[in-house]
């Protein structure tokens, strides 16, 4: 317990201002938020450890103490945990897109830029990268917003290795052609991706999983990243681990799923989000979110 | 090699670092999981009629290395589920679980419910009960006739396993609430909980607790503890003496060493509880164990009951 790591707190809030809104769908918004300006010597250190210490697949918890526009007092909302879409770190910006699902998320919609928000994180342990001295390919599959984690994920992969601009495939499901969200982003920044809508209203109509075995089989990646609902992934999971069993590719990949479920503590001690249906007590908040194939065996008698 | 073997109210410990209520004990895969990592018991979340929701977050906040602060709300499955996600849990380690409600009857439905699946109880009486409008919430523990009324009730229905009676540090008289849950027939009591408080954001100028108050844990409160605890030590050898019934003491509050462990046991507890320690690492049992094994080998003490209570003599007259 160093003293010089006294303000290098993890969970405590952080004030962040909105820079800028991005309506994505009707129900989805992306938050660009950035450093105050102006803020406590006190805080200046929690801000660097928080640039630091964010990659992609951790998540943050957002805390909307107070409607700061209307200068009334509204009851303190339930702080919930968020993926980040975007982050740079030289201009100490990012980003968080959010679903509207409840009363939090509900108040956080009422939000301009210029209002403050509180952040706290991050937390988890984050996507695990490829290996920059191996001819690495990577494949990432994405269902509605969660699109918005394997978002900062891919451009983390372009930025200190560009290589994976071109190389990298996402395969993206959504339910309709309204739910898509980044959309101008598309043939700009995802330069190979594949759509799937449900009701075939835009891309392809069905699943990504119904195309996962010809991207296996013809992209060899040697990297999968999912994220999206968890339906969905015990659905790559069950592929994945056909074609493991099979030994259909010759060559080795590793796959990665970002789990999601309600946060309580943040810090892992509660242990109110054990990973369901796992035995040996895995948290999602302390040893994931984000879970290798290989420690996500028990869905295969889900 | 020293044994930290040990054994209270009959529940016989492999060591004497119990997990406390409220950390991973909400579900079958977490407590198994602390069984893994060495702890010599486990008290569950604690546990409710209903299923709870738990306050709005932040639930848990992190002030500095020593201070956790946390308001939670007792976010639990309710006891009907509980049982369900306990039914098939196996372990080599006793299994304490955590009850609270508002009422003696409440408490004493959840108890002949929870019974069959415990190898003892721990009655969490920090929680409020209700007042007459327009006072200010009391707890259970603050109140000695609740308290006495709250373990007589629960003592008068269950007999099978031992009854832990966890009390709170805010009140004025601990001895006090002691005496009344050993009136009542406690077997053993378990202290401190969580400090009451506060902490205001500088960027929001408000409480940052989604609660707005809770209770404070962490190192910070270790001080605090081993005075409580001392002062219901000195309540429990009296009783002792007068009655020649021994009553079990359980420390907990602040421990994070092996070191901290042994403090507590030179006071006189017959085991301790952890909690906030596991927050930066789970192996942090093994380590603690060690400490406490290098304490005793360096004293050349065999077992813990060779140094338990060595430090009281100095507060008999004090505390």
């Amino acid at each position: 317990m160093k003293s010089e790591q006294k303000y290098d707190l993890l969970s405590y809030p952080l004030k962040f201002v909105i820079e800028k809104l991005v309506k994505e769908t009707r129900s989805v918004m992306t938050f660009h938020l950035t450093k105050p300006e102006k803020s406590l010597d006190i805080d200046e250190e929690r801000y660097a450890s928080f640039f630091e210490k964010v990659k992609p697949g951790k998540f943050l918890m957002v805390w909307t103490p107070q409607s700061q526009r209307k200068k009334e007092e509204v009851a303190s909302l339930d702080s919930i945990p968020l993926g980040i879409s975007m982050f740079d770190k030289e201009k100490k910006r990012f980003a968080v897109t959010v679903k509207k699902v409840g009363p939090t998320t509900s108040l956080l919609f009422n939000y301009q830029p210029g209002d403050a928000l509180g952040i706290m994180g991050p937390y988890g342990n984050g996507f695990s990268l490829p290996d920059s001295t191996k001819d690495e390919k990577v494949l990432l599959i994405a269902g509605g917003v969660g699109l918005a984690s394997l978002r900062f994920l891919y451009q983390h992969l372009c930025l200190y290795h560009p290589q994976h601009k071109e190389k990298t495939h996402l395969l993206y499901g959504v339910k309709t052609k309204e739910d898509l969200i980044f959309k101008k982003e598309f043939g700009v920044n995802f330069k190979n991706f594949t759509i799937f809508s449900e009701d075939g209203s835009t891309g392809l109509k069905g699943l990504p999983t119904d195309r996962l075995p010809y991207f296996l089989e013809n992209l060899k990646p040697t990297r999968i990243y999912s994220c999206g609902p968890e339906a969905m992934l015990k659905m790559i999971y069950k592929i994945i681990d056909k074609f493991k069993c099979e030994k259909t590719i010759k060559q080795p990949f590793y796959a990665e799923y970002s789990v999601e479920t309600r946060f309580y503590c943040g810090v892992g001690i509660c242990g109110l989000c054990s990973l369901r249906g796992e035995s040996s007590g895995k948290l999602v908040c302390r040893d994931g979110p984000v879970f290798s194939h290989q420690q996500l065996e028990f869905w295969k008698g889900e | 090699m020293p044994s930290l073997s040990t054994t209270v109210c009959g529940l016989k410990l492999k060591n004497p670092f119990i997990v406390a209520s409220g950390i991973m004990g909400g579900s079958a895969s977490t407590i198994r999981r602390l069984e893994t990592l060495g702890a010599g018991a486990v008290v569950t979340k604690t546990i409710t009629i209903k299923e709870r929701e738990g306050y709005p977050g932040p639930t848990v906040v992190e002030i500095s290395n020593d201070i956790l602060l946390n308001a939670m709300g007792l976010p639990n499955p309710g006891v009907k589920k509980f049982k369900k996600e306990l039914e098939d849990l196996e372990l080599t380690i006793p299994l304490i679980v955590s009850i609270s409600e508002e009422s003696p009857e409440e408490f004493v439905k959840l108890a002949k419910n929870l019974t069959p699946l415990a190898s003892a109880l721990e009655l969490n009486l920090s929680c409020p009960h209700p007042e007459p409008k327009g006072k200010k919430k009391i707890l259970i523990a603050q109140d000695k006739e609740m308290t006495y009324q709250v373990v007589k009730k629960v003592k008068e229905e269950i007999q099978e396993i031992p009854i832990f009676v966890k009390l709170s540090p805010s009140v004025t008289d601990i001895k006090e609430i002691v005496h009344a849950s050993l009136l009542a027939g406690a077997d053993g009591i378990t202290l401190i909980n969580t400090v009451p408080a506060l902490d205001i954001d500088l960027n929001f100028e408000r409480p940052v607790l989604g609660n707005l108050i809770g209770g404070q844990s962490g190192h910070s409160i270790l001080c605090i503890a081993q005075r409580k605890v001392a002062e219901a030590k000195s309540e429990l050898l009296q009783w002792e003496r007068e009655k020649g019934r021994k009553v079990h003491l359980i420390g907990c509050g602040g421990i994070s060493t092996g070191y901290d462990a042994v403090k507590f046991h030179l006071i006189g507890v017959d085991a301790v509880q952890i909690g906030t320690v596991l927050k930066n690492d789970l192996d942090v049992i093994e380590r603690m164990k060690k400490e406490m094994e290098q304490f005793m080998s360096l004293k050349g003490y065999n077992s813990i009951q060779d140094f338990q209570g060595k430090a009281f003599k100095y507060l008999e007259n004090v505390v």
